[in-house]
């Protein structure tokens, strides 16, 4: 099923066959984060498509009649686009190619959107270039999530043609508004032949002698009819101008539109209008032969499967150890989080930490164990006390507040399968939840970030963002470097200082987990400072690193220069204002 | 047939099969220049392909081991090497990404290269994005050629695959020497498990604890048999990852490679950035890359336009082409020979002999051919006229005796009538520059294929133009309309440009199809071309309305009256030296 937000979106999804899919504008890019989480949360695999123009193009279609309105002489106005062109154009006190940039706030949305998914739907691989600019302008250390081009199919009318007896042009450009055209037609102005821009109406550019019409006007259908070439004024959506040189029209498209990649359209950069009459010139003549068709996408991106060498009857058993205490409506959802996992060799270590009893909840979970200990004595000793009596092979933690998605320990499982690693993570999701006044959570951000990286050694060195929950780890690993420290408030880094310098983690990138933050900050109340500064000097000192030690020490005045109570990980997408309690 | 240039085109046309093609590695661009200049003379269709590595990858590659040899402290290397992959870090008095700027002659010729031929191989879209980078930067308003992607078959070792008992990376640049590995092992220096990297060989990058190996070894197949993921270092080409992809192998491979355009699932990943090669490395051991389809292989040869369904093979309409000739017989002949060569089928030649030696016998060889004799010599504009008033065709063309058509012209330029409707069109003409040796033979001294390769719009006609007679094909309607050329002016092509263009479109057939030779040393050599220029734009077509526009023109009469004469007014974009 595909899910819309935004008119474009809805527009665009027309094309598409039944995919999972969850397409969006910009603008609507917080409602469809929430479907991606609802959809990641029932481990429902889906792709993501997120319809933005080039900043550049955008910029120049939303402008250019204003810029081109500025200027009454023609020639000063092709010295204008000139420099818009270039970007040196001078708009209000500031160079032009300052303003065509996407806020990064917005761009770190977007990648954390496409990050939900398992795989993102592009348009053209000209759009997977964006994608990955942007990925490495926001967050360079994140790989790109699986690129799958499609195609959508467009409708466009299909007059009979015939022979023409000047040269004829249609400006196409029919969900635009006119005035998005303005460009084109500056760069048509001495094109002496027929005219026609068919757009979604609204205020004509002036100084043309272009014909205008609606795509539903019947003078569409005769001007296409004469016309030798289209010139498509989409600056990222290639299907119609794919659709039009199906039907051998010579085509213009913007590069950013990658209709390239298709047909044999001739390109051009969309604000040099100049360049317009030359292509629209070659166009003329040089009708856009399609390649083949590009195969067909499947209707859901696939998850790696286990691989052949591995068979079900030898899937060894997973133990997920949980310390619980005093939470019972929360240890329920976390069970039945277990419950749904596709992996079917699986336990729950249930530790009450000397809590009120849970026994009866336990017992509603076959697969799952419960050990009391008395009096409680700290959720990391109740871990400790897990792990040992855990008989799985793997063992993973799961704190009684957090959630796992249902292919969580089977996609682990089957990258440890693939690796050959003995510890494996996938990303996981921070929701900021908080209570909603009537006894219920309501959630009200979300991070996609903070805690989806791996770990290289020297960045453990210094400070770990992989809870214990988004790991997988072998038994033989906690028996040959110990478990985790029983009196630090940092003792999750402190792990990860040990593991990573005997264990190349395989990363299974891929929100399987989920933070839940209740506190309005993950940050427990304890002095982080002082436990990071006795870890570095007294458990794993490194004398012979100074660049490393002073990293270390800004890092420790970093935490302590936090303001108290605030949450340590910025929310990404704040629901606060746009939903209603869930 | 595929020609190849170059060490690495060689290599990879080995892989490519049968197909009419130029491949040329950029430092061979020569060469191929002239080899595609030999086959556009023929009126073949062809296709050019120039191997080139993304800058900044091709400098990191051929640097890296010795950025890295200089810095023994591990903390120090990944600092200064991450202000390298940004750029920032200064090398040897400069900023890094200062030393990776392209070469702007080179990638002209390579632009020119791809003007000549008849559509553009890339090896992914990435490589699209690359090449039209070069069109973009040159000041000329000339589209990017067609493209066809093609993937090369890749000769990567099939293995029995076993399950790993611990991760095991192979980085894969069998092509490269060891030391072109040296930054994305930096990437992968902690690591904890099996790496192994393989190379052409060579002297080692230093600090890297891989196990080095050259393809042909025996213990490579082990290797790749225990490996969960394979990091592809080829900047360019993605053919050994996809390879790698359809064996089920994680794959790693630069962005700029395009790897992720045929396989599903590969990590694209930019391989100086180390913290992004490591984490891509920890993801691509958990995902297997596939294949999703082939992609389809390109047609043999690029396809031309075809006549439009709409026009009757039968009723092809006459084309006239006139050439006035005064004593050249010998290039009369080589031009009549062009003529007799071109594939459009309905065409007569109209020879005015303006006065000269007479060359009765020859146009009496060609068939096509009629000769009109005209007394006494009285300059080439007037013996056109005379030429055109004995012209029969619907469509007129000009060749001076010494200028060529290729083949295919007339049929390149009919169709584009056909289909546009348009009255005008034009192709694109290679300039020819010639020497005569002390032996009195003529040898080609260079090319340039961007003078005369842009079409015209009416205001910068009103400046100047640069559109041959030779390379247009005009409707005798529009001689009738706007009159005829300037019987008395040095610069009668450039006006009557000026007022074609202010009633027409000129459609342009984006494709070198004629040849201006120059046997004289530069177009226009002895003329100060500069007195013509103002006369027309003063006394014939003044725009006082227009400033910005007389203002260009006093810029290029002066730009042209400085022009030292003798020398070539266009120079060679290619110069070959003999």
């Amino acid at each position: 099923m595909i899910s819309t937000f935004g008119a474009e979106a809805v527009r665009y999804a027309r094309g598409l066959s039944d995919l999972d899919a969850v397409v969006t504008t910009i603008d609507r890019i917080a409602d469809a984060f929430l479907e991606a989480v609802k959809r990641r949360h029932a481990g429902r695999p889906f792709y993501a498509m997120v319809l933005f123009d080039d900043p550049r193009i955008a910029f120049g279609y939303a402008f250019g009649e204003a810029i081109l309105a500025t200027e009454p002489d023609y020639d000063r106005r092709r010295l204008l686009i000139d420099q818009l062109t270039r970007g040196t154009l001078v708009v209000d006190a500031g160079r032009v190619d300052g303003l065509w940039k996407i806020d990064s706030m917005v761009e770190g949305v977007v990648t954390e959107f496409y990050a939900l998914a398992d795989a993102a739907l592009v348009r053209s691989y000209a759009e997977a270039a964006r994608v990955n600019a942007m990925f490495a302008r926001v967050t360079p250390r994140r790989p790109l999530p699986p690129l799958v081009r499609i195609l959508a199919a467009a409708d466009v009318p299909q007059p009979v043609r015939v022979r023409p007896e000047l040269p004829g042009v249609v400006v196409w450009g029919p969900h635009r508004p006119a005035i998005h055209a303005a460009l084109h037609l500056h760069g048509m102005a001495e094109f002496f032949g027929e005219v026609t821009c068919v757009s979604a109406g609204g205020p004509l550019p002036g100084r043309t002698t272009a014909r205008f019409c609606l795509p539903t006007d019947p003078v569409v259908d005769e001007a296409l009819a004469r016309a030798s070439a289209v010139v498509c004024v989409d600056p990222s959506d290639p299907s119609e101008a794919v659709a039009f040189a199906r039907r051998g029209y010579g085509v213009v498209a913007p590069l950013t539109a990658g209709a390239h990649e298709f047909c044999d359209v001739v390109t051009w950069d969309a604000l040099n209008a100049r360049f317009l009459h030359t292509a629209a010139a070659v166009a003329l003549s040089r009708p856009a032969r399609v390649r083949e068709e590009p195969p067909p996408v499947p209707s859901a991106p696939a998850a790696p499967e286990r691989p052949p060498f591995v068979t079900f009857e030898q899937l060894p058993l997973v133990s997920i150890v949980t310390p619980t205490y005093n939470r019972r409506q929360f240890l329920r959802e976390m069970l039945t989080c277990l419950a749904v996992q596709t992996y079917p060799n699986l336990e729950a270590v249930v530790v009450n930490d000397g809590g009120e009893p849970v026994d009866d909840i336990v017992a509603e979970f076959p697969f799952a164990r419960l050990i009391d200990v008395r009096p409680n004595a700290g959720a990391l000793r109740a871990v400790e006390r897990g792990i040992a009596e855990a008989r799985g092979e793997y063992i993973g933690l799961l704190p009684d507040d957090d959630w796992l998605y249902p292919d969580h320990v089977e996609r682990l499982m089957n990258a440890m399968f693939r690796s050959g690693a003995k510890i494996a993570h996938g990303a996981a999701l921070l929701r900021f939840v908080r209570r909603d006044g009537k006894g219920g959570w309501q959630t009200y951000g979300f991070n996609n970030r903070t805690f989806s990286l791996t770990n290289m050694p020297t960045d453990a060195l210094i400070t770990s963002q992989i809870g214990g929950h988004q790991m997988l780890v072998h038994k033989s690993v906690y028996a040959t470097l110990g478990g985790y420290l029983l009196d630090s408030d940092v003792s999750d880094n402190e792990i990860h200082m040990r593991f990573t310098r005997h264990h190349f983690y395989a990363f299974c990138d891929h929100v399987t987990a989920e933070f839940r933050d209740h506190a309005g900050g993950q940050g427990r109340v304890c002095d982080f400072p002082a436990a990071l500064s006795e870890i570095y000097r007294t458990y794993h000192p490194t004398p012979d690193r100074p660049l490393l030690n002073r990293t270390r020490q800004s890092t420790i005045e970093h935490i302590a220069a936090r303001p108290a109570g605030e949450p340590p990980f910025a929310m990404s997408v704040s629901l606060a204002s746009s939903q209603p309690p869930a | 047939m595929i020609s190849s240039f170059g060490p690495k085109a060689s290599a990879y046309v080995q892989r490519l099969g049968d197909l009419e093609a130029i491949v040329t590695d950029a430092q061979f661009i020569g060469q191929a220049y002239r080899e595609a200049v030999r086959r556009r003379e023929l009126g073949e269709s062809f296709y050019g392909l120039v191997c080139v590595d993304d800058r900044r990858l091709g400098f990191a590659y051929a640097f890296g081991a010795e950025m890295v040899a200089q810095i023994p402290d591990y903390d120090a290397r990944c600092d200064a090497l991450e202000r390298f992959a940004a750029g920032s870090l200064i090398v040897n008095g400069k900023r890094a990404d200062e030393l990776w700027v392209s070469d702007r002659s080179l990638e002209h010729v390579c632009t020119e290269f791809l003007w000549l031929c008849d559509a553009v191989l890339v090896r992914s879209f990435e490589e699209y994005a690359r090449v039209e980078g070069w069109f973009a930067r040159d000041p000329l308003l000339r589209p990017m050629r067609p493209v066809e992607p093609i993937l090369a078959p890749s000769a990567v070792p099939v293995v029995e695959r076993v399950r790993p008992d611990r991760p095991g990376l192979v980085v894969w640049g069998p092509d490269w020497p060891a030391a072109a590995a040296a930054l994305p092992l930096h990437g992968l220096a902690e690591f904890h498990g099996e790496l192994t990297c393989v190379t052409a060989g060579g002297p080692l990058p230093s600090y890297s604890q891989a196990t080095f190996l050259t393809a042909d070894d025996p213990a490579l197949a082990s290797a790749l048999g225990r490996a969960a993921a394979v990091v592809c270092i080829d900047p360019s080409d993605p053919s050994d990852a996809v390879a790698f992809a359809r064996q089920g192998f994680g794959v790693v491979a630069p962005f700029c490679s395009g790897a992720h355009e045929f396989a599903d699932n590969v990590v694209p990943c930019d391989p100086l950035e180390a913290k992004q090669l490591f984490t891509a490395a920890a993801v691509a051991i958990t995902r297997p890359a596939s294949v999703r389809a082939e992609p389809p292989r390109p047609p043999r040869a690029p396809m031309r336009p075809e006549r439009p369904a709409f026009v009757d093979p039968q009723t092809l309409p006459l084309v006239t082409i006139i050439t006035p000739t005064y004593n050249r017989r010998d290039d009369l002949e080589r031009m009549l020979s062009c003529l007799a060569a071109q594939t459009y089928p309905n065409l007569e030649s109209v020879v005015v002999n303006d006065g000269g030696e007479a060359v009765d016998d020859i146009v009496a060889k060609f068939p096509f051919a009629r000769l009109v004799n005209k007394r006494p010599n009285a300059g080439t504009a007037r013996a056109q006229l005379t030429g055109f008033e004995h012209a029969r065709g619907e469509y007129i063309g000009l060749l001076p005796d010494d200028d060529w058509l290729y083949p295919d012209h007339v049929d390149r330029l009919m169709n584009a009538m056909f289909r546009s409707g348009a009255k005008v069109v034009h192709g694109a003409g290679l300039l020819r520059y010639l020497k005569r040796l002390d032996t009195g033979a003529w040898m080609t001294a260079g090319f340039n294929a961007t003078t005369f390769c842009q079409t015209l719009v009416a205001s910068d006609a009103l400046v100047t133009s640069s559109i041959g007679g030779h390379q247009t094909l005009i409707h005798r309607s529009v001689y009738e309309d706007v009159g005829w050329y300037l019987l008395d002016s040095d610069i009668s092509d450039n006006e009557w440009h000026i007022r074609g263009t202010q009633r027409y479109v000129y459609a342009f057939v984006d494709a070198v199809t004629t040849e201006f030779r120059d046997h004289a040393g530069g177009q226009g050599k002895n003329l100060d071309l500069s007195v013509a220029m103002r006369q027309v734009y003063a006394e014939l077509h003044p725009r006082p309305d227009r400033p910005v526009l007389e203002q260009m023109r006093e810029h290029t009469a002066a730009y042209v009256a400085k022009r030292v004469r003798g020398v070539y007014p266009f120079p060679p974009t290619l110069e070959i030296h003999f």
